[in-house]
């Protein structure tokens, strides 16, 4: 088996690792595009998801019924301080691409969906007809059929990440949903179920004239007297305190609230 | 700052375990729990190549690696360069490298210690759990605000972890050798089950909310 | 009767199953067998590395210096696992979401390397194919098995469809067991599984 100068191991060594680097390189960039649309395509179905045009129940859908559905989504841009809608290309670019630094800080004792930082410029996604355009507050104000809210937090384990869909008035939800999430399965992890995000909707997020949100989650087994509460999950208090503490905190005025404001304004 | 270290340091000795929440070093993880002192020289092995591995990897990942990395050079071609994908091989190669020089420098500088750890550090090459360590560094770097002091965290906690749990183990498989143990389950059966017990108990720890 | 090519297919499956007789390679893949769609895509990832190294390794044995037997093992098992993990994360993304590192923890599972340096190293490349695959198997069949267990009993599903309806839903009956999801569930699944094989195959017993 002495087979082996010390030139011959070098060639060998050498061989090897441009045939193994050539190999995995082409495989990666010959499959990074495939992988870029799988990115882009979950967002979006999450995004209709959330929207209630897509049911993942049904299965999942193709690429070009996504791209069909998505005409009736509107991305726009929301300065999270002042309230700020842009409708601009360049701003969506701007959110899209966020120059590091530029997030907002959340102290500690404000920050109850422990998040630490949100961006400055965040996504809204408004549900319209395909075909409405939408670039003023005005067409807002008219064709907006529903707000998709990205929203994240930590759970019990872990962040869950997901969307709340509310009405054009802002304060009835239409749905609610996680796309990502690491609570216990069986318990906390029933917040990705459809049957408990269906007892989200029509409920309301601020009660009478709060200015914060009031939306409660019950501990399970409590009754369900007002259209700000929604059921618990049996043996989930944690997670379900983190949903409620998540919901409270982006819909809040820390989170989309000088948005939801301006909106609201808009209609009186 | 303190605050956030010690919610990391408490998740990765319990919820987020290598061990006993994702699996990770069982070969090693079993096979060398027979005995507390073998498990405790293993641990402390553990958590020094841990401590070096992730902030090195770290360091990689975060100014060569991940897409956009090389905006630092200032070269307009580099900026756009995603090579994430090679992470992995370069991770296991650091790890490698790492643990060969860690094991001739204490050979050299301090023998006793070489002695007492030196037949463990080849094995941590090929530990998932040093591995795995780094990945998770990766996939939390992903998400956006990491920086070096959390990566040096991450590496020390989880060996830490890491490390209590085998010499847990090895500590009641000590004990165990006096039970009486049905035949079938003689062994690593029972040292399944007992694992599966210790990370039950592990669990336990979950909701901890520091504020 | 059985062949011996046939036999070295065979035997790591049945006779000789790595993870049950020396518990080789358990390490990561457990933590993806909560849901059976994620352990049999692992299981796949696991079997293609693993027949793949085998037959490359196989194949350029007589080229490999002795002094860097390993690395060039590593180096091969290491491409392979990246690229199989950029065909899952092109292909099917879903799934490879759930599987986040594990899929990149096969290079360092045990078995893999354990079967280039014991059998592929010396053998040739059909025989090492086989060897591979065998051993593949073997090792999917124990987490197909745990997986099944895991996904049944702790969500009262099989591949995401509805078996045991849960009481969560109208009409649900069953009380998914919690435990069975948790890591725990699974270091007592793999002891019983070891348990019920040892009392058909007596001769595996530990004395210790």
């Amino acid at each position: 088996m002495q087979q082996d100068s010390v030139l011959k191991t070098f060639v060998v060594a050498g061989v090897l690792c441009v045939v193994c680097s050539i190999f995995v390189a082409t495989a990666a960039v010959a499959l990074k595009p495939y992988q870029e649309a799988n990115k882009t395509l979950d967002k979006r179905v999450n995004i209709l998801v959330a929207a209630g045009l897509v049911d993942l129940s049904a299965g999942y859908p193709d690429a070009g019924e996504v791209e069909t559905l998505f005409e009736c989504i509107r991305p726009i841009v929301v300065d999270m301080k002042s309230g700020a809608v842009f409708f601009d290309e360049e701003s969506l670019h701007k959110a899209e691409n966020p120059s590091p630094g530029s997030e907002i800080a959340i102290a500690r004792e404000n920050d109850v969906a422990r998040v630490r930082h949100i961006p400055q410029y965040a996504f809204v996604y408004v549900y319209k007809d395909a075909g409405t355009p939408i670039t003023t507050m005005r067409d807002l104000h008219s064709y907006a059929k529903r707000y998709v809210f990205p929203i994240e937090g930590q759970g019990l384990w872990a962040t869950m990440y997901g969307f709340i869909a509310l009405e054009p008035d802002l304060n009835t939800i239409s749905s609610i949903n996680f796309y990502q999430q690491g609570e216990t399965a069986g318990l906390g992890g029933e917040i990705a179920n459809p049957a408990w995000q269906r007892k989200w909707v029509d409920k309301v997020v601020f009660a009478g004239k709060a200015s914060e949100p009031t939306i409660t989650i019950l501990k399970y087994g409590f009754p369900n007297e007002r259209d700000d509460q929604v059921d618990g999950i049996a043996g989930s208090t944690l997670t379900c305190k983190g949903v409620q503490n998540t919901v409270r905190f982006w819909l809040g005025q820390r989170g989309y609230g000088p948005f939801v404001n301006k909106i609201k304004m808009g209609d009186e | 700052m303190f605050l956030d270290a010690l919610a990391m340091f408490i998740e990765c000795l319990t919820t987020k375990n290598l061990a006993l929440g994702y699996f990770l070093g069982m070969c090693t993880f079993l096979v060398l729990s027979k005995r507390v002192d073998t498990a405790f020289g293993l641990g402390i092995a553990v958590v020094i190549v841990q401590a070096i591995t992730v902030p090195v990897n770290y360091l990689l990942y975060h100014y060569l690696l991940r897409e956009g990395a090389f905006a630092w050079t200032g070269i307009e071609v580099l900026a756009g360069l995603d090579l994430s994908f090679i992470a992995l091989i370069t991770y296991i190669g650091v790890i490698a490298a790492i643990v060969q020089i860690l094991e001739m420098i204490l050979d050299k500088f301090f023998p006793p210690l070489y002695n007492a750890l030196g037949i463990f550090l080849p094995l941590i090459t090929v530990n998932c759990a040093i591995l795995g360590g780094s990945l998770f560094m990766e996939m939390d770097a992903r998400q956006g605000n990491y920086t070096f002091l959390k990566s040096v965290e991450y590496g020390v906690f989880s060996g830490l972890g890491w490390s209590v749990a085998i010499v847990l183990l090895a500590g009641i498989r000590e004990k165990l050798r006096y039970a009486h143990i049905p035949n079938g389950l003689k062994g690593i059966g029972i040292t399944f089950i007992t694992v599966g017990l210790l990370a039950m108990c592990f669990m336990c720890f979950s909701g901890i909310q520091l504020h | 009767m059985a062949t011996p090519k046939f036999k070295t297919l065979y035997d790591p499956v049945f006779n000789n199953n790595p993870i049950m007789l020396q518990v080789l390679g358990i390490c990561s893949a457990l933590a993806v067998t909560t849901s059976m769609k994620t352990t049999v895509t692992m299981c796949i990832a696991v079997v293609v590395v693993l027949m793949g190294a085998n037959i490359v390794v196989s194949a350029i044995r007589r080229f490999i210096p002795g002094s860097i037997r390993m690395i060039v093992q590593m180096v091969v098992i290491a491409s392979l696992v990246i690229v199989v993990d950029q065909f899952l994360k092109a292909f099917a993304y879903q799934i490879s979401k759930e599987l986040t590192v594990f899929v990149s923890l096969i290079i360092t599972n045990c078995i893999v390397m354990g079967r280039t340096e014991a059998f592929a190293i010396k053998n040739n490349v059909i025989d090492s194919a086989l060897d591979g695959l065998g051993n593949g198997l073997g090792y999917s069949v124990v987490l197909l098995v745990v997986g099944t267990v895991r996904e049944l009993f702790g969500m009262g599903t099989l591949f995401g469809v509805k078996i045991l309806l849960p009481v969560t839903e109208a009409g649900g009956w069953y009380y998914p067991n919690g435990l069975l999801v948790q890591p725990a569930g699974a270091f007592f699944v793999v002891g019983f599984l070891i348990w019920v094989v040892r009392i058909f195959r007596p001769e595996l017993q530990e004395s210790e």
